[in-house]
């Protein structure tokens, strides 16, 4: 299972194009993997203390001035639901963009671009309600272990936090190609 | 060898550029100039106009535009004549019209035009003129005036870019020569020994001696658009004055370019001073924050703080940048009056064909909207505009039969609110009849025959993609794209539209556009340990808190005394989550909004500034109490409180709160 992907993985390098849309940004957040889709990735900066906003929820960290736009932070790893650790002293914050809205994801470490092709990543099984419905795109096996693959989407514009209730986007069944 | 090429070609289509927004600004001005013409005539007026043409013809003159040239003078020999006082005729001025817009049409043509392109609208403006013009002789042009040809000297001297410029001393001295027969002389005397010879800069003068009927203050104007470039002065050679006065002759240039200044300003510096001062002081910035980066550079490699040096100066040289952009995107923010400019044309056209009296009222074209903004908000306008006319207003008879005056009024109003451009097209007319629109909506199949529609149902209607009531598709609207354009070219701008309408009494189109880059006077306030910034506009009053001005009611919640009322004392961390903070309890700002009154405490007042407002809810959700966020000197974010909201969002203060309330506290 582990040199089984790999093989896969060589062949289209010889024989097919590579698509921007099969290649994800490598996140961290100890101890696991997470992957963005590259084309979702606006910037990545080091970590600066953002101002908090009042009556936000807990992942939300604050905002910090992006290019001029006043753009939220959230604590990926709150926002998923992971038990709470503080972010390491170097962190980076990834601003990634779903149409016109930006919003930055603290984690613990980028690690580089991995290219995802459809075949490898595989539409998460029932682990109860936290990966189900939530965030989760698909999961995929890497070289480097298990890697979530995070739908940008569904991070921010099902979070009320970002979107107001009026502007909530309706759940619907947007499977990745 | 190619670069220095480059550079010429690039200044060459600079110096064209210039001339070609100067001379839209100018096809803009006439455009009014004439319709004003309509209500009455001044001579101050046709000379404006007359101004404005015959600087377009030298212009395009002087780039071998012919048609161009050709036509602008027809135009000009018809101004002429008002010059000299004729009266206007609606042919005349109809002719004026068109050829104003055949200038803008040639502007934006590419490439060369035949020369008599236009010849048949020459020979009308011609015509038009001719009946005034009885004992001129053809009347076409300022040679054609009966006056008796004398001799204009005419200096010409190059500026320091003129050879860079590209400009083709020859076509200015073919056009001199089509004012009358000329000799030019060239002089000399100011070249320079060849080893100090710079290429670049001319240091030939030419005059040119003209035997011509035209005005030396006209030929001066004829090259008006030169500018700095090349010096023009012309004179009357007959009287014998030295040919160098230089003294006289530098002085009557400085007072005529003293004359001029004020219209250069608004013709080609389009940014307000304070705007490029802003930028001007960022940059002075920056230039200081490089200087510390070289510092840290050449410094002593191995101390201990280098690091954190290089990276503190790398911060600020990155919020100047962000600093210079916005800079940057406040000088794009242009007044709504160049979108505005357009209509007195439009109405008067229009009214005109569809034989309706109106009066158009304009305010507000100084209210600022971004440039992007306002680009994409003309055709909406237009639309909206053309509908009134079409659809909204009356006939003269149809008026008077309903008892409103034969004038109707069509207003075009630009404010800024809070956080919002806000512009109104409003008209006096019959409104929307609610019957037609049920008619029209049930025939489409839109809705049942009995349905009962609400006003918001009606409008949505209204804006539905290819509705239209008008009985008769004209080519003014009534093909049914237009309200659903209108509405969704809004919405694409992040605003809103809403319509408005009485019965008999005229319809209002509102148009909310979000103001990305507002920028409101605020009042830096801190409380909760951190920087807040409240509209200048909401605060009534701030003091610091006398003994017993603060009471207690009912053991729970503070007043304070402002004047005869009580006001309730808000507590300002509790509301924006801040609850483990205890409020200030020494300064007290009396709030106004929507009329109501409330005392806000706080622990320091700072400066006052003006503030760019960002939107928070760009990428966030709605926070009650705050209405947006700015960027301060120092690069921290502080949130603009919103004042209604605040009320809403926080509590009463309580008297266990603050310290400074048990003293005033009943025991």
């Amino acid at each position: 299972m582990s040199t089984e992907p790999t093989h896969p993985d060589k062949r289209r390098r010889a024989d097919a194009p590579k698509s921007a849309h099969d290649r994800f940004l490598c996140v961290r957040l100890e101890p696991e993997l997470y992957a963005l889709p590259i084309l979702a990735v606006h910037e990545i900066q080091a970590y600066a203390p953002p101002t908090p906003v009042p009556g936000m929820p807990e992942h939300v960290r604050g905002v910090l001035n992006v290019q001029g736009a006043i753009v939220p932070v959230v604590d990926l790893r709150r926002r998923l639901g992971l038990p709470a650790q503080p972010p390491p002293p170097r962190c980076p914050i990834v601003f990634v963009r779903v149409e016109a809205r930006v919003a930055g994801l603290v984690v613990d470490a980028a690690t580089g671009v991995v290219d995802l092709p459809p075949d490898v990543r595989r539409p998460p099984p029932e682990v109860g309600a936290g990966i189900d419905g939530g965030p989760v795109a698909a999961l995929a096996r890497h070289p480097c272990g298990l890697i979530v693959v995070l739908d940008v989407e569904r991070l921010l514009l099902r979070d009320a936090a970002l979107v107001g209730a009026a502007a909530f986007v309706p759940p619907t069944a947007e499977a990745q190609p | 060898m190619s670069g220095e090429a480059e550079r010429l070609r690039r200044l060459q289509a600079q110096v064209f550029d210039t001339f070609r927004d100067e001379t839209a600004e100018g096809l803009a001005r006439l455009e009014t100039q004439l319709l004003a013409l309509d209500a009455d005539v001044d001579r101050a007026h046709v000379d404006e106009l007359f101004r404005v043409v015959h600087t377009i013809k030298g212009g395009a003159g002087s780039f071998g535009l012919r048609a161009m040239a050709e036509l602008a003078h027809a135009m000009e020999a018809h101004l002429d004549q008002l010059r000299k006082g004729a009266s206007p005729t609606p042919a005349g001025v109809a002719a004026l019209l068109e050829g104003a817009d055949a200038l803008r049409a040639l502007l934006d043509a590419p490439g060369d035009v035949p020369r008599d392109t236009y010849a048949a609208l020459c020979a009308r403006l011609a015509e038009a003129s001719a009946p005034n013009a009885s004992g001129a002789s053809g009347g076409s042009g300022p040679s054609a005036t009966p006056a008796r040809p004398r001799r204009v000297a005419v200096d010409l001297v190059p500026g320091l870019d003129f050879v860079a410029s590209g400009i083709d001393l020859a076509l200015l001295l073919e056009q001199l020569a089509e004012l009358g027969p000329t000799t030019v002389d060239v002089d000399a005397r100011a070249v320079p020994p060849l080893a100090s010879l710079d290429l670049g800069a001319l240091a030939l003068r030419w005059r040119v001696t003209v035997e011509t009927t035209t005005a030396p203050e006209a030929i001066e104007l004829l090259f008006a658009w030169l500018g700095d470039t090349c010096a023009v002065h012309a004179r009357a050679a007959d009287d014998t004055r030295p040919a160098d006065a230089p003294r006289a002759a530098q002085a009557g240039a400085s007072s005529k370019a003293a004359q001029k200044a004020p219209a250069r300003v608004d013709a080609s510096v389009r940014v307000p001073i304070e705007k490029l001062d802003d930028l001007m002081n960022l940059v002075g910035e920056l230039v200081i924050a490089g200087s510390a980066l070289h510092e840290v550079e050449r410094g002593d490699l191995n101390a201990p703080d280098r690091r954190a040096r290089a990276r503190e100066a790398l911060a600020r040289l990155d919020r100047l940048t962000r600093g210079m952009h916005e800079s940057v995107l406040r000088m794009r923010s242009l007044p709504v009056g160049l979108v505005f400019n357009r209509f007195p044309r439009l109405v008067h056209d229009l009214a005109t064909r569809l034989g309706k009296d109106v009066r158009l009222e304009v305010r507000g074209e100084g209210t600022e909207l971004d440039k992007t903004v306002l680009e994409r908000l003309g055709d909406p306008l237009v639309h909206l505009v053309r509908n009134s006319l079409d659809h909204g207003l009356e006939t003269p008879d149809a008026r008077r039969e309903a008892g409103k005056s034969a004038t109707g009024t069509l207003r075009l109003t630009a404010e800024q609110s809070a956080n919002e451009v806000v512009i109104t097209v409003e008209d006096d007319g019959r409104g929307l009849d609610p019957q037609r629109i049920f008619r029209r909506a049930v025939e489409r199949g839109l809705v049942a025959a009995d349905a009962a529609l609400s006003e918001a149902e009606m409008q949505r209607l209204i804006l539905a993609p290819g509705f239209s009531t008008a009985e008769q598709v004209s080519d003014i609207s009534g093909r049914g794209v237009g309200m659903d354009v209108v509405a969704s070219t809004i919405q694409a701008l992040g605003g809103e539209l809403s319509l408005h309408s009485v019965v008999g009494a005229g319809l209002t189109v509102t148009l909310r556009l979000p103001l990305t880059l507002a920028i409101i006077d605020g009042q830096l306030v801190r409380f909760g340990g951190r920087t807040w910034v409240l509209p200048l506009g909401a605060i009534a009053e701030c003091a610091r808190v006398e003994p017993g001005a603060l009471d207690a009611v009912l053991g729970r919640g503070l007043v304070y005394a402002y004047g005869d009322e009580s006001l309730p004392v808000l507590d300002p961390c509790a509301g924006l989550g801040l609850g483990g903070v205890p409020p200030g309890g020494r300064l007290v700002m009396v709030l106004e909004a929507q009329g109501e009154r409330v005392a806000l405490l706080v622990d320091e007042v700072l400066a006052r500034q003006q503030i760019v407002v960002k939107s928070l809810e760009q990428h966030l959700r709605a926070v009650p109490g705050l209405s947006g966020a700015t960027v301060l000197g120092d690069g921290a974010i502080a949130f603009i409180l919103d004042v209604p909201g605040l009320r809403r969002a926080c509590p009463v203060a309580h008297p266990r709160r603050v310290a400074s309330a048990r003293v005033g506290a009943p025991s």
